[in-house]
């Protein structure tokens, strides 16, 4: 039986893709909200909404107990977590289990076997498919963790079993760092996980990191809907995605898709899942990990192969066959995302929360936008910092590629700042051009950029370049026409004059792991 | 310069600048007429069509060439200027009146203001009043959006005044404490 209505546990760009599917499905929908999400669009899109609570995430998005409570007050009879927040909580699946709800993800025991590295890894070699070569049991004594590290060969990595975003991860490089890098990740990995178990691997430089998109029902049928290269990442994060990897052929391509669906029947997965893998120099690839539910970068997927996602999760979720067989997933053109977040390139990408005062969207062949945002809402500090993704479609890479600065150029954006001036110099970047990066390729961009700040193009001393002329035609117009425009600010120790500062943002910052 | 705001805007008499950009510095004149806009740069002159579009993005046509640009006043006399895949960041001071932003920070010498770089919340003080503190040393950590930023102090010195405490939102430039 299809459901009638469905509650989306979520907010922001995810929960406003959630409602299109449904909308378009005829099933209506149920958004819930915290006290400062009132005025955000999905509350606004959906059919009903329940107010779940206080700002904090911890107390609204995450509460288990009031998701449920707003589920059973609106007669919902499925709930779709989106990413994030409570996407991958075994314990929130069978919740939904004990109320009698659907949920619309993969059964908690795929989701418990995949949410420990350790107990992943060791499932994973037992099904033939390749894993980082390294340890499938948690490491019990040093002896042992020397011993093996000497038989993989350094570098090799330290990580913690219950790890994620970058928490107790120690990179090893000869064995007299070894003993240290036990005791701290270790201790860090007690501290963030409470679980101090630790394994070992071997370090892959710089590797390309491709992920492999499936889908399984509850009759056992399982296919591969092909990769998506995530290798563009700033701090452990994906900026960028595309599809079809220029690193891969279609070899390869096929091996992947069949250890990804080989992944998918060892943990007894249903529903729409990605297969994480590292592929090294050599094209040897590996599984990282397994993303139990839909990822951020979904829409390339949705626009080479033509399948609807959020809708095939809703159909499996109801116990539905797939409606497609593996000959039927034929990849056609080339797609990108880049995604959008509230975010200042110019000043060490900070944070750019606040009033989005002119919002204008790019549209024409070829582009998508999922934003949950719009023009006059204020982005809140409280939650993620993705305000949008823009996704394009094309015939060749090559022309996806324009089509992609053409929308980013169309995209106009007041109020906050964006990531949008740096695609543009990634899309211009001659080995993003080539098809040429690995995971390190923002920080080498970063690096060129951080040389390259704002100087005039060669011009004689006293005259003045085109660019800066517009901008001093621009600010003198301004200034006429807001009376000096001047709120003041007070002075501070810094040099007024901001230069680029996209590299070198030395302090610390963690947004949390990457999806 | 007798004129008011108005008299300019009608075609009136030039309004003049010192333009400051990184690297470079100019003496502007300009002078408006509906949406023309004239600059002479010593003894260069330029033309341009310039209309606003909507609150700070403007149209302007420069020889023929089309530029659809935003305009950020962060503080007085400051002007960010947003480009295709670049922004511009130049100062106009009224020579008779003001003097440069850059001149009065390097006039302010002493104490050291630290202030927020983006607007968010205070989730961490880490000195007291009257403490002193080491040049890198973390003083206070700012969260927005799940990234947390900690300040660290420039050079050593006491933190003389704090003007923040845990949980206060606060805005992008707003004063949190000064050392002295």
């Amino acid at each position: 039986m299809m459901f009638q209505k469905i509650l989306i546990a979520n907010r922001g760009e995810i929960a406003v893709r959630v409602i299109r599917a449904c909308r378009e499905m005829d099933i209506r929908t149920v958004a819930v909200y915290s006290e400062r999400d009132r005025a955000s669009l999905h509350v606004r899109m959906a059919d009903e909404a329940i107010l779940i609570g206080p700002p904090p995430a911890s107390e609204s998005y995450l509460s288990i107990e009031k998701i449920i409570a707003a589920a059973k007050e609106t007669g919902a009879e499925a709930i779709h977590p989106g990413y994030g927040f409570l996407s991958e909580n075994a314990g929130f699946a069978e919740a939904c289990e004990r109320s009698g709800i659907a949920f619309i993800g993969p059964p908690a025991i795929a989701m418990h076997l995949m949410g420990s590295k350790i107990s992943a890894r060791a499932a994973m070699k037992s099904a033939g498919v390749p894993i980082v070569p390294g340890t499938i049991q948690p490491i019990l004594d040093n002896r042992e963790a020397f011993a093996i590290a000497r038989e993989i060969g350094f570098p090799i990595m330290v990580k913690a079993a219950a790890g994620g975003g970058g928490k107790g991860l120690r990179l090893v490089n000869a064995e007299a760092e070894l003993e240290s890098a036990i005791r701290t990740a270790r201790s860090e990995a007690l501290n963030a996980f409470r679980d101090d178990a630790i394994y070992i691997e071997k370090f892959l430089d710089q590797p390309r990191h491709i992920e492999i998109q499936i889908l399984a029902d509850s009759q056992g049928h399982v296919i591969s809907l092909g990769e998506r290269e995530c290798s563009i990442q700033r701090r452990h994060q994906k900026v960028m995605e595309e599809t079809p990897s220029t690193f891969i052929n279609d070899s390869i391509r096929g091996r992947m898709g069949e250890a990804a669906v080989a992944v998918g029947r060892a943990c007894g997965y249903v529903n729409a899942g990605t297969v994480e893998f590292l592929v090294d120099s050599r094209k040897d690839f590996y599984f990282l990990e397994m993303n139990t539910r839909l990822q951020v970068e979904h829409p390339i997927t949705e626009w080479v192969t033509g399948i609807d996602l959020v809708k095939e999760q809703i159909w499996i979720a109801a116990g539905e066959a797939l409606h497609f067989s593996q000959e039927d997933i034929r990849p056609r053109g080339a797609a990108i995302e880049c995604r959008i977040y509230a975010e200042d390139p110019y000043n060490h990408f900070y944070p750019s929360p606040g009033k989005l005062t002119v919002l204008g969207r790019p549209a024409g062949p070829g582009v998508r936008i999922d934003s949950g945002a719009y023009e006059g809402w204020d982005v809140p500090l409280e939650y993620d910092p993705l305000l949008a993704k823009v996704a394009v479609w094309g015939n060749t890479r090559g022309e996806a590629i324009s089509r992609l600065r053409r929308a980013l150029l169309e995209y106009e954006v007041v109020g906050i700042q964006t990531g949008i001036p740096f695609y543009q110099r990634i899309l211009r970047h001659p080995d993003f051009l080539l098809g040429n990066y690995d995971t390190g390729f923002i920080d080498k961009v970063l690096r060129e950029e951080s040389m390259g700040v704002d100087e005039s193009p060669s011009t004689p001393p006293g005259s003045l370049e085109e660019g800066r002329l517009v901008a001093l035609m621009a600010a003198a117009v301004h200034t006429l026409h807001n009376g000096g425009d001047s709120k003041p600010v007070a002075l501070t120790g810094e040099t007024p004059m901001s230069r680029w500062k996209w590299a070198g943002r030395t302090k610390i910052f963690d947004r949390g792991g990457s999806r | 310069m007798g004129g008011t705001d108005e008299d300019i805007r009608q075609g009136g008499l030039p309004l003049k600048f010192e333009a400051y950009f990184d690297d470079q510095s100019f003496p502007v004149e300009i002078q408006e007429s509906g949406s023309r806009i004239e600059l002479r740069i010593n003894e260069e002159r330029y033309e341009a069509d310039v209309i606003g579009v909507s609150l700070g993005r403007y149209s302007i046509v420069l020889g023929g060439k089309v530029f659809d640009v935003h305009v950020d006043a962060p503080r007085s006399g400051e002007f960010q200027v947003s480009l295709r895949d670049r922004r511009i960041t130049l100062e106009l001071v009224d020579p008779r009146k003001l003097k440069s932003l850059r001149h009065r920070h390097a006039d302010s010498g002493g104490d050291l203001s630290i202030s927020s770089p983006m607007p968010g919340k205070v989730v961490r003080l880490l000195v007291a009043e009257g403490q002193t503190v080491e040049p890198g040393q973390g003083v206070i950590v700012v969260e927005a959006m799940k990234m947390q930023n900690e300040l660290k102090a420039p050079r050593s010195g006491t933190i003389k005044s704090l003007n923040a405490h845990e949980g206060k939102t606060v805005n992008a430039g707003e004063e949190l404490m000064v050392i002295a």
